[in-house]
């Protein structure tokens, strides 16, 4: 070695560890991690039971699932690589921390600055709808404030120390703590200032980072601190761990497009990322196979240290993670799996597997030697075992209902059935929780109970001593090479100028020349007349990014066919140019809405809002009751905006009509033919009640009776919410939707008129269109509701009834529903819903006596009580009723 | 831009690595730390178990 470990240098200061400041960050780690995942574990019931804490606004999915991710990001792992910095920045400078003050500012501002406010604002409705950046602005400064302390604090130590005798994981903290300083107002700033696409390529970045310049640098310097201090060995080599510091800080901030694969980015940047993601699983290899190699010959240790145990899984985990993301980047296999639960099952394998589980292993291990403190082994056993257990499960889970997902996209089946589907799997994620809050409250335990630490450090160094003079590797590497320092040699100067540098080529890589292009893309194809938002609209924006809206619905249709075919039209990129920040979204839940322009009424939106269920029986969204004044009857002005923001979506592109787009280098879309017009799958208003592109329908005048069962069962699934489960226009949703919902069992409808109704929803009520549902499906639907009510026979009406009923209808029907009764007359084309056709639709006695009589609110049909005698009516609705399956003008027998 | 990207990745690294095969001095030169990290944190450990002791 040259000289013994007990040698110290003449007018060399050792300096102290502030255990104090590790206790408190390690403490806040801990709280808040137990604290997030119970929003997590909420967020997770949500799913199988959305009415579970419903009722307030700060306890709504969105919010809760904002403050679940904010807090494992800043909370737990934040707090737990401070605590880190305070225990390794000394041991590998020589040099103690900045300062104790700083420290102490450095802990109130990130937990009673950053952490409990950002979580207590995003309860109040103040946050960010931006992936890893949920936190409002306002929380931002201190985090940049905090990001510059800890720069101070834990960077200034490194000042003095010569980059040939810096140790990777100081590399490593250098690395991370000054790309996130600059990364962070970056991501969380940009997509603010610069709108849609070209935003969501910033937004790309950051979400990237946050993981892989923020948490992989901080939780990889942690491994290769704990495997040598825990094995006493040094590791395998610091070679191939230089070589992966360089090839992360290089290759990783280059992967961010890779979460906006198929969208309107340009593809020579969505490509960049993808070949950056691979190269980023080869370092990943060699990452881990030094770690792993560093155990040679400790392997045992894994075994009988929970320390080294956590940080072991954690390592081995991140070579999982990283490549499944490599994988998951690759074009095949992100148009299957992305949006789906596969992704939510990576990030928690990624957040809790590798970095919570490295994060755990380097608090044991810490705790340990801090002297005085508590330290369990056993609830540390106990711990470890219970997220592992938790864990696996989950990402089991996941990955599996992510597959399951991904193909039902891609299929022509319901969207509904694909979140039918996933029930039992959202559970199980539900219930995998449980054994992971047990086992961080277990970890907490290990931090507080047990034994206190005895010093113990004699013993250690001789262990030291014996297995570093036994090791085989060549003694000639340990003296190294004195050389006079040069500024470029102090590892910070080098940190520095190649983090920046990383840092910019990202920035101008993968955020400016995306956004160069694709502004020359939006010149060239944006309708000159294009409008931004309304007030109204824009507020409705703002409350829609509040409660967590694009966390469940896309507004990005991909250009792909799977999300072509059942949303429409690829998203350009003109169309988000007035969104600050974008809202595009990283996973579907929901149905995509970057087409939901006019699909439905105000009434289905307000009703829907207030409870989902109501209209979507099998619905999981949250209820947003707080928006209304006790019905959704009764909305507030909140209300009013979202639901306009949201019927506003897509309205440029469904104005703009079918329109050609030449699109400029490095904007082509794979397979994609030039032709971006509104798709087919968007219904068109339809006149008379039939539509020519309608699905053709099996006749189901003498339905099989199988087949009405089977409809039976398709109708209470996605019809009763509106017209009831007997079908009797009485549904939960009924009450506030005009006009109401049809009693089924007062209209005989044609197959022909079902077609219509189905594949086009009826114009002007908040009937939809119902063109996901396979053709099978609709038929059953259509025997069932023809059986509800059969076709009138009989009764004809004399030939002075007739006579009469002519004249009144001549008199006071013709022009809406049309001189031969089929809906067409003059005044139907300005009419929303448009009148009826009586050869296809067929009204009981009862039911066309109503309607005569009393009108059908919400609609053009007025009543004609006051105007017509009894007698009249009565002979009116018969002869409409003769009309239906007539294609002549009813006669008397 | 892609290609500028790959390459410089391919050449830097080669070049790392080559120098790491052709020349023992940088071998030893880059793998110093790995020893001194475990030196510097006994030595601290030790020097506070004696300002404990004390």
């Amino acid at each position: 070695l040259g000289e013994s470990p007990n040698d110290v240098k003449p007018g060399e200061v050792l300096p102290k560890t502030d255990y104090d400041l590790i206790r408190w960050h390690g403490h806040a780690a801990v709280i808040t991690v137990l604290i997030s995942t119970l929003f997590g574990i909420l967020v997770a019931t949500k799913f199988n039971f959305p009415s579970f804490m419903g009722g307030h606004a700060w306890e709504t999915w969105g919010r809760l699932r904002y403050n679940h991710t904010q807090g494992i990001f800043f909370g737990w792992l934040g707090n737990a690589f401070i605590a880190f910095c305070y225990y390794v920045v000394p041991r590998l400078t020589k040099q103690p921390v900045t300062s104790r003050k700083l420290g102490m500012a450095i802990f109130w501002i990130w937990n009673f600055a950053v952490v409990v406010p950002g979580w207590a604002l995003v309860c109040m409705g103040f946050s960010q709808p931006l992936e890893w950046a949920e936190f409002p602005i306002v929380v931002d400064v201190f985090v940049v404030l905090a990001l510059v302390l800890m720069l101070i604090q834990f960077v200034k130590p490194f000042l003095r120390v010569p980059a040939g005798e810096l140790y990777v994981s100081g590399w490593y903290v250098i690395g991370g703590l000054i790309f996130t300083t600059f990364a962070y107002p970056i991501g969380n700033l940009v997509p603010e200032l610069v709108a849609g696409a070209k935003g969501a390529a910033f937004s790309g970045l950051w979400i990237h980072d946050a993981v892989g310049l923020y948490v992989t640098p901080l939780a990889v310097a942690m491994a290769y601190y704990v495997i040598p201090a825990e094995t006493r060995r040094p590791i395998y080599s610091h070679f191939l761990s230089m070589l992966g510091f360089w090839l992360l800080f290089f290759i990783y901030p280059l992967n961010g497009t890779h979460h906006y694969v198929y969208s309107a980015i340009p593809m020579s940047a969505q490509r960049g990322a993808i070949i950056a993601s691979v190269f980023l699983g080869f370092d990943v290899i060699l990452v881990v196979t030094n770690l792993l190699l560093s155990l040679r010959g400790s392997s045992g240790k894994v075994g009988g240290s929970v320390a080294l145990r956590f940080t072991w899984f954690g390592v081995v985990v991140y070579l999982v993670v990283s490549l499944q993301g490599s994988v998951q980047a690759v074009m095949p296999v992100n148009r299957m799996i992305h949006f789906s639960d596969w992704v939510i099952g990576h990030s928690h394998l990624a957040m809790i597997g590798f970095a919570s589980f490295t994060a755990a292993g380097a608090l044991a291990h810490i705790w340990r030697r801090i002297p005085g403190a508590r330290y369990s082994e056993r609830a540390m056993n106990w711990s470890f075992w219970l997220l592992t257990l938790g864990l696996m499960l989950m990402v089991a889970d996941l990955t599996t209902a992510g597959l399951i997902e991904g193909q039902m996209w891609v299929t022509r089946a319901p969207w509904m059935d694909s979140v039918r589907t996933m029930y039992p799997y959202w559970l199980t994620r539900d219930v995998s929780g449980l054994p992971i809050i047990a086992g961080f409250l277990l970890f907490w335990v290990g931090l507080s109970a047990g034994p206190r630490n005895e010093l113990r450090v004699k013993t250690q160094r001789s262990a030291l001593q014996t297995e570093v003079s036994l090791g085989d590797d060549d003694p000639g590497e340990r003296s190294g090479l004195r050389r006079e320092p040069s500024i470029l040699s102090y590892a910070y100067v080098v940190a520095f100028v190649a983090g920046f540098g990383f840092f910019l080529l990202s920035f101008v890589v993968l955020g400016i020349i995306p956004a160069m292009q694709l502004q020359a893309e939006i010149n060239r194809t944006a309708p000159h007349d294009m409008q931004p938002l309304s007030a109204s609209e824009q507020r409705g924006r703002i409350i829609y990014g509040r409660e967590g809206c694009a966390y469940c619905h896309t507004e990005q249709v991909r250009s792909i066919d799977a999300d072509v075919r059942r949303f429409g039209a690829p998203t350009a990129a003109w169309e988000t140019q007035y969104d600050y920040p974008q809202l595009w979204g990283t996973r579907r839940i929901g149905p995509d809405l970057a087409r939901e322009y006019d699909l439905r009424t105000d009434d289905w939106h307000y009703t829907h809002l207030f409870n989902p269920r109501s209209t979507v029986p099998d619905s999981i969204m949250p209820g947003f009751p707080w928006l209304f004044q006790g019905s959704a009857a009764h909305p507030t002005g909140e209300a009013s905006d979202l639901v306009a923001y949201v019927r506003s979506i897509g309205k440029d592109r469904a104005l703009a009509g079918a329109v050609q787009i030449v699109r400029s280098p490095g904007m082509e879309m794979d397979g994609d033919d030039g032709s971006q017009g509104v798709p087919e799958t968007r219904p068109r208003p339809t006149m008379m009640g039939l539509d020519p592109a309608a699905v053709l329908l099996a006749s189901a005048e003498s339905p099989d009776p199988a087949h009405v069962v089977r409809g039976r069962t398709v109708f209470l699934h996605n019809c009763s919410g509106c017209h009831g489960e007997n079908a009797d226009g009485a549904g939960t949703a009924a009450g506030s939707l005009l006009p109401k919902p049809v009693n089924l069992h007062t209209l005989h409808l044609s197959s022909e008129s079902l077609a219509a109704v189905l594949w086009d929803g009826v114009y002007g009520t908040s009937m939809p269109a119902w063109r996901e549902l396979q053709k099978d499906d609709l038929e059953d639907v259509t025997a069932y509701v023809q059986s509800l009510q059969a076709k009138r026979v009989g009764d004809a009406l004399s030939n002075a009834n007739l006579v009469a009923a002519k004249q009144v209808y001549a008199a006071h029907c013709v022009s809406c529903h049309g001189g031969s009764g089929r809906g067409d007359g003059p005044a139907a084309g300005a009419l929303r819903p448009s009148p009826i056709n009586f050869h296809v639709n067929q009204p009981s006695t009862a039911y066309g006596l109503t309607v005569v009589n009393l009108g059908i609110p919400g609609s053009a049909m007025p009543g004609w009580k006051n105007n017509l005698p009894p007698d009249q009516i009565q002979s009116l609705v018969r002869y409409i009723q003769m009309m239906y399956g007539n294609d002549k003008e009813p006669t008397s027998p | 831009m892609i290609n500028a990207i790959v390459a410089i990745i391919a050449v830097a690294t080669a070049g790392v690595v080559l120098a790491w095969v052709v020349r023992p001095s940088f071998r030893s030169y880059i793998e110093k730390p790995k020893y001194t990290m475990l030196e510097d944190a006994e030595i601290l450990q030790e020097a506070e178990m004696r300002h404990d002791e004390l």
